[in-house]
């Protein structure tokens, strides 16, 4: 199988101190000792509390942090080989909180430009700015927004339109692989389905591979075809999404099903 | 009957002129009952809440008609119309409220048990020394364990679930006849939704209280007796649950339904 | 309404010439010390130059101060705040202790000394002026943008690949305006009031040339005689601080809205 990407054995932690004034520290083990791979193409999710480690593995793989021990394999090399530019172009970050994830004093067009150009600038090609153009409309239409954002700020939006404007903008840079760090938290229910919708019709179009990162395990399983369950920075269980809900192997997995509250219609 | 809401139009200032937020809000609240309001961010849920607690800041918005009624001891008293002074015996002690965000709810620089014991004074006539005990008896009923060295801590030292739990303390010490509950588990992983909502229900059950349960997810209203569905800041549908989820009137029922499938394994 | 005052002060230093009737370098001997008249609207001083015309022309001097003063300052100040709060470390180490020695020495005493050394002119009020009150306007916006540098979207410009460069000025900066124009516009003020005291005290704008400061310096001579010599220049810097100081802090309301 083809992988895009590698884990082998990566640990990650951090020194935090008790309190502003003691100078001991406390290391804190983010990530121990991970281990996975996704396949092109593929949707995987990782699923754990707040706390797990979840998003220090999304960092990891960003580049935004190095790991301590192991390594971190992007298409048969290793991730600290890649230069930032370079690693823009493979990965992109869709965040959690769409309030905070764009500059609120630069137009939605402004902001998604930004990133076309770098990337043509990254190719050391140079387009026309008709052409830009063009691809700007090109990613608005495909999150299903017009071309009236473009000169719109954020703050004229509604939660849902802000989070299509961000995954806009990880998209304007043709990446291969989406990191989606729990997309749909901080979005009314009915809008999450729409959200979800919107990620499956992505992958089609642009050929994309997602790490899907939640809390929620039912969501993610709704989207995801396998899901790694994390729990204080190991992965506990790994299977393919319909295994896992039926039958799960970890009593951690067991508690994760088990705290869905059951509908009796 | 414990609390009515009658033809309830509160409106916000914005821009020097007042824009209604909530329009003609008819609701009716029993004794030991529970009700949950559905609808999404902004159809007004949270500005309900605030009304009945008198909470609208007069430079805020204004309340432009209607009229909320509490009973309690055979007496009616129009909420809206008494003066501070008895809203504030009645906030907190007869009407009290959960909020979404457990972190922003409590006081960074006090500990759990200060906390608590502010509430617990500012109401009652019991002296110091015996309230501590009062306070252990209530972090017990909210099902956290180690009780004492909850009481001594601060709570960024606490998870999320943790600081939910003692701002329902806080909500219920007095003992309450109506608990409003805004969004209790959304700010919180999937993964303790179900403890925190069956908490409630617990304390439903022991105190006979009447909860008011605000939402935007309508799976987490399986418990309740009434629903009452927002949108856009009216009331467009009410009944009883069993009722609606078989046969719901109006459209936005049905999308609300949808969105919330995907629990049903 | 501080805008509507300080755009027609801007008006007077700019129309200057049109609007007056008289020369202020103009020395009319026989008309001296004059109390205000319907000829001489304010007066006259002790050269017999028309006080009116002196304030007027001074209104450009003292704008031109302040601004450019500011200027230099804020220009100081967001290249040394940026480089310090977004790279931190060693860069924020050696620039916040170079800030803090700088806001040691007491600022008048340095523009005194530095004046003293170099020629009392206009220009060099500003540069020194400009230079002397960089520092906290550095310590300001450090303070801004280690609160921004940790918001998502900043994040995601370093993960889009965009330059430092562009991260910091496009990104950065922009974010941080409005804590910079209330203290510019205040710092305006303040830079009016100091050329004043610097040229009244004879080590700024140096007479023929009219200046608040200096008619002010004739004044307290003759403040028995010709009260008007004190009391117009007066006003002018009383009121033109007062109103960048309002204008400071109404754009600080709307900036910072704070119920």
């Amino acid at each position: 199988m083809d992988y895009i990407i590698e884990f082998k054995d990566v640990s990650k932690s951090f020194k935090i101190n008790r309190n502003i004034l003691s100078k001991k520290s406390v290391e804190i083990n983010a990530v121990n000792n991970v281990s996975f791979v996704l396949a092109r193409g593929e949707i995987l999710g990782l699923v754990g509390e707040s706390g797990s480690g979840k998003t220090t593995i999304a960092k990891l793989l960003q580049g935004l942090y190095m790991p301590e021990s192991g390594e971190i394999i992007l298409e048969n090399k290793k991730i600290k080989e890649y230069s930032r530019k370079e690693l823009a172009l493979k990965i992109q970050m869709i965040f959690q909180d769409p309030y905070t994830s764009l500059n609120p004093k630069l137009t939605v067009g402004t902001i998604l430009k930004e990133c076309i150009k770098v990337r043509f600038s990254i190719l050391k090609q140079k387009p026309s700015d008709n052409f830009i153009y063009e691809q700007l409309k090109e990613i608005l239409y495909s999150v299903g927004l017009n071309s009236d954002a473009i000169n719109s700020y954020p703050h004229q939006f509604s939660g849902g339109q802000k989070q299509r404007i961000a995954i806009a903008r990880a998209l304007a840079l043709k990446p291969e692989i989406i990191i989606a760090d729990e997309p749909v938290s901080h979005l009314d229910i009915t809008l999450q389905s729409q959200i979800i919708d919107l990620f499956l019709n992505l992958k089609k179009k642009y050929n994309l591979s997602y790490l899907f990162i939640s809390h929620d395990l039912m969501l993610v399983a709704s989207i995801s075809d396998r899901i790694l369950v994390i729990n204080q920075g190991k992965i506990i269980e790994e299977n393919e999404s319909k295994l896992i809900l039926k039958f799960p192997q970890q009593e951690y997995t067991k508690k994760l099903i088990n705290s869905i509250p059951k509908w009796n219609i | 009957m414990i609390l009515q809401v009658k033809n309830l139009t509160v409106g916000y200032y914005r821009n020097k002129q007042i824009i209604p937020a909530i329009k003609n809000i008819n609701l009716n609240l029993n004794f030991s009952e529970i009700i949950s309001i559905v609808g999404e961010s902004g159809s007004g849920k949270t500005t309900l809440a605030y009304s009945i607690m008198n909470l609208i800041m007069p430079y805020e918005g204004k309340i432009l008609q209607g009229e909320i009624f509490f009973y309690k001891d055979n007496k009616q008293i129009n909420l809206l119309s008494i003066d501070n002074q008895n809203m504030r015996k009645i906030r907190g002690k007869n009407i009290s409220i959960v909020f979404q965000d457990p972190f922003s709810s409590l006081n960074p620089i006090l500990t759990v048990g200060e906390q608590i014991t502010e509430t617990v004074i500012a109401h009652n006539n019991i002296p110091k020394n015996t309230v501590k005990e009062y306070v252990f008896e209530i972090l017990s009923k909210v099902q956290i364990k180690d009780v004492e060295r909850i009481y001594n801590s601060y709570p960024h030292q606490l998870s999320g679930g943790q600081r939910q739990r003692v701002c329902i303390a806080i909500a219920i010490i007095n003992k309450p006849d109506i608990l409003i509950a805004d969004e209790p588990t959304t700010a919180l992983d999937t993964t303790i939704q179900k403890e925190i909502l069956n908490l409630l229900w617990d304390l439903q059950n022991s105190f006979n209280m009447s909860i008011i349960l605000i939402t935007h997810n309508l799976y987490l209203t399986l418990n309740t007796h009434k629903i009452y569905v927002m949108y856009n800041g009216e009331i467009i549908e009410s009944g009883y649950i069993k009722d609606i989820l078989k046969n719901p009137q109006k459209e936005y029922t049905l999308k609300l339904l949808n969105s919330a499938k995907r629990w049903i394994i | 309404m501080s805008l509507i005052f300080i755009s027609l002060l801007i008006l007077i230093a700019v129309f200057a010439p049109l609007i007056v009737k008289y020369d202020p370098l103009e020395q009319n001997l026989t008309d001296r010390l004059l109390p205000p008249s319907k000829k001489y609207i304010f007066g006259t001083d002790d050269l017999g130059r028309d006080v009116f015309s002196r304030v007027v022309y001074g209104t450009k001097i003292s704008l031109s101060v302040g601004i450019i003063a500011v200027g230099i300052s804020t220009v100081i100040g967001i290249m040394l705040g940026l480089a310090a709060g977004f790279f931190g470390k060693t860069i924020d180490t050696v620039i916040m202790r170079f800030v803090d020695i700088c806001l040691c020495f007491p600022t008048f005493f340095l523009l005194l000394m530095v004046i003293a050394f170099l020629e009392p002119n206009i220009y060099n009020v500003m540069i020194v002026i400009g230079i002397t009150s960089w520092p906290s306007i550095t310590r300001l916006i450090r303070g801004e943008v280690l609160s921004i540098r940790e918001r998502d979207f900043i994040l995601a410009a370093k993960i889009n690949g965009i330059s430092t460069l562009r991260i910091l000025f496009v990104h950065i900066l922009p974010n941080t305006i409005g804590p910079i124009l209330v203290n510019a516009t205040l710092g305006i003020g303040g830079a009016i009031l100091t050329e004043s005291a610097l040229s009244f005290l004879g080590l700024g704008v140096q007479p023929p040339i009219p200046s608040w400061g200096n008619i002010l310096t004739i004044g307290k001579d003759y403040i028995h005689l010709a009260w008007w010599l004190s009391l117009f220049p007066g006003l002018a810097i009383f009121f033109t601080v007062l109103f960048f100081n309002l204008l400071g802090e109404g754009l600080r309301d709307i900036f910072d809205p704070k119920y």
